[in-house]
């Protein structure tokens, strides 16, 4: 490397503080909550809110009674569900956004379903796949799929039309200006649907199990029916950091996937 | 001619909400380019010369006369004709390397032939450092060496180039500037270069050819005699500041009439 390039690279930082540490930062908002929470259980009673100690053994409960193979079973259909939404929804999204007759044709029941509250369709699908695996995957399809598609055609539509000619004008075929423009110039649009969708993802399977009283959502209707209220509390905790892992996740794959984007903020 | 235009036209049709509107922007342009000869066009802003420069590219059809290269009718762009656009357009998500092998992707290469033809001329214009950089990452004047760079790789026959260094600082202009002479000089490139600075066209024009505001025209065609290379010593030649005041009136009459046609039809 020459001089230039390594003056870039070997730019100096100001000096942090450590109240400058988003570790730091983010145990003092969490700490103030958990505290304000203790206090709230305190004073309303474990008949409305269990204290922290309490979940902490609910959620040793939890695994004692043997509740994580039914959650991983409920993970399996949302992945499969959300999987076949990317799967799905990234091809269509895309050519609703370069396409003007696709988006004509398809657009408008895209647009309507993403409005429809798709809870009330739960019944219907029961009446379609039964009340086992394929249902729990629909639903969680149905949830997540619409995401996918709405953002990832934001994304091809906006495609700057100067990089299209500019492939064009290096004889760069149309198949390949797919791979080499559309899909890369939407990734960041595709990544926001992905992540949206995952978390409504969480919603749809949580849902379509309590519907049916089955996986984790049935585990969670028991335990609010019996007020089972640590149980139940950490349960939902349990799904919430899930959700959260799942999404954070899907922004390790973003800078993975992006890498001029990452190395441009950080310049 | 190596590349001739044969009274080019061209008009835009703009939708409006009720009515379309016609915008001539181009009418009546002929001239010939021989090979190897470095023309360039001189005109005030929106005249339609880039608009121009994607007729002769390839990438828009003229709706009136015709373009050949070589007797054969411009249909399509092709790996013949190398574009260097008013705005870098790079992709923001390859490298410089990879940028400037955009080109070759359409060329039978192996890998390892058009990532060393690419890493050549990242180095002619002095960017081989900068290989796995990404465009954000470069100054305006990178970035524009870089596009320079993508259209030479694939080493047409004519280069297009369309305000290449107009949004550069003058120093960094007149450098880059010199690097284009010694480029050109040691490849024999048909050249059309679009400017709207007098100065920089004459320091690199065999023939500067004047535009009128729209729709443009050619208003004049001037040849340029200075020996090469030229380097500094021709812009401060006398015979450059008289081409230069020559070519300043021109652009000012040319102007002025597309002004008093406007006011009465
Ligand atoms: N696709 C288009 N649709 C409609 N009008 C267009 C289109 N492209 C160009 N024009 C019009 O044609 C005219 C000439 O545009 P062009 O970009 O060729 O000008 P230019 O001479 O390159 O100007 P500048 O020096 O500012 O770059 C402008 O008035 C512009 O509005
Ligand atoms: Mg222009």
């Amino acid at each position: 490397m020459t001089a230039v390039a390594e003056a870039a690279s070997t730019q100096a930082k100001p000096r942090e503080r450590w109240t400058d540490n988003k570790w730091v930062q983010r145990a003092i908002v969490w700490g103030a909550l958990l505290a304000l929470y203790e206090l709230l259980a305190i004073i309303l009673g474990d008949f409305y809110l269990a204290s922290l100690e309490d979940i902490v053994s609910g959620f040793g409960q939890i695994v004692e009674e043997g509740r994580i193979p039914t959650v991983l079973t409920s993970l399996e259909h949302l992945l499969v569900g959300f999987a076949l939404a990317a799967a799905v929804g990234i091809p269509i999204g895309v050519a609703m956004g370069r396409s003007f007759v696709v988006d004509q044709v398809i657009g408008m029941y895209v647009r309507g379903l993403f409005v429809t509250s798709l809870a009330a369709l739960l019944p219907l699908l029961i009446i379609l796949f039964g009340v086992g695996f394929r249902f729990q995957v629909a639903v969680v399809f149905l949830f997540s799929v619409f995401f996918v598609i709405v953002n990832t055609a934001a994304g091809a539509r906006a495609v700057p039309r100067q990089l299209m000619r500019t492939a064009e004008a290096f004889c760069v075929s149309p198949t390949r200006r797919f791979t080499a423009v559309v899909l890369p110039s939407s990734l960041p649009y595709i990544v926001i649907g992905l992540r949206l969708a995952v978390a409504n993802a969480y919603t749809g399977m949580v849902l379509a199990e309590l519907w049916v009283g089955v996986g984790t959502g049935g585990i969670l209707k028991n335990m609010g029916q019996n007020r089972d209220l640590p149980k139940f509390f950490a349960m939902v905790l349990l799904i919430t950091a899930l959700a959260a892992f799942s999404s954070y996740l899907i922004r390790v794959l973003e800078k993975r996937l992006m890498p001029w984007a990452k190395e441009v903020r950080a310049a | 001619m190596f590349l001739e235009l044969d009274s080019v036209g061209r008009t835009f049709v703009l939708e409006r909400r009720k009515h379309t509107e016609e915008l001539c922007v181009l009418e009546g342009i002929s001239f010939g380019v021989a090979e190897g000869s470095f023309v360039a066009i001189c005109g005030p802003s929106g005249c339609g010369k880039s608009t121009l420069l994607r007729l002769i590219h390839g990438l828009q059809q003229p709706d009136a006369g015709e373009i050949r290269v070589r007797g054969e009718r411009v249909t399509a762009p092709s790996l013949d004709r190398g574009m260097v656009f008013q705005h870098h357009n790079l992709m923001p998500w390859r490298t410089v390397i990879r940028n400037v092998e955009l080109g070759l992707e359409a060329q039978k290469l192996s890998k390892a032939e058009a990532r060393s033809r690419a890493e050549r001329w990242l180095d002619k214009v002095g960017l081989s450092d900068f290989a796995s950089y990404y465009p954000a990452q470069l100054s305006g004047g990178m970035q524009q060496r870089v596009g320079l760079a993508r259209a030479l790789a694939i080493d047409p026959a004519i280069l297009l180039m369309d305000e290449p260094f107009g949004a550069l600082d003058a120093q960094t202009r007149v450098l880059l500037q010199e690097e284009l002479e010694r480029i050109w000089e040691a490849n024999a490139k048909t050249v059309v270069f679009i400017t709207h600075d007098i100065e920089e066209a004459l320091f690199l024009a065999d023939r500067v050819i004047v535009m009128s505001a729209r729709p443009g025209r050619i208003i004049a065609d001037i040849a340029v005699d200075a020996a090469r290379p030229r380097r500094e010593q021709w812009r401060a030649a006398p015979e450059f500041a008289q081409l230069k005041g020559e070519i300043w009136k021109l652009l000012r009459s040319g102007q002025q009439e597309a002004l008093l046609e406007e006011v009465s039809p």
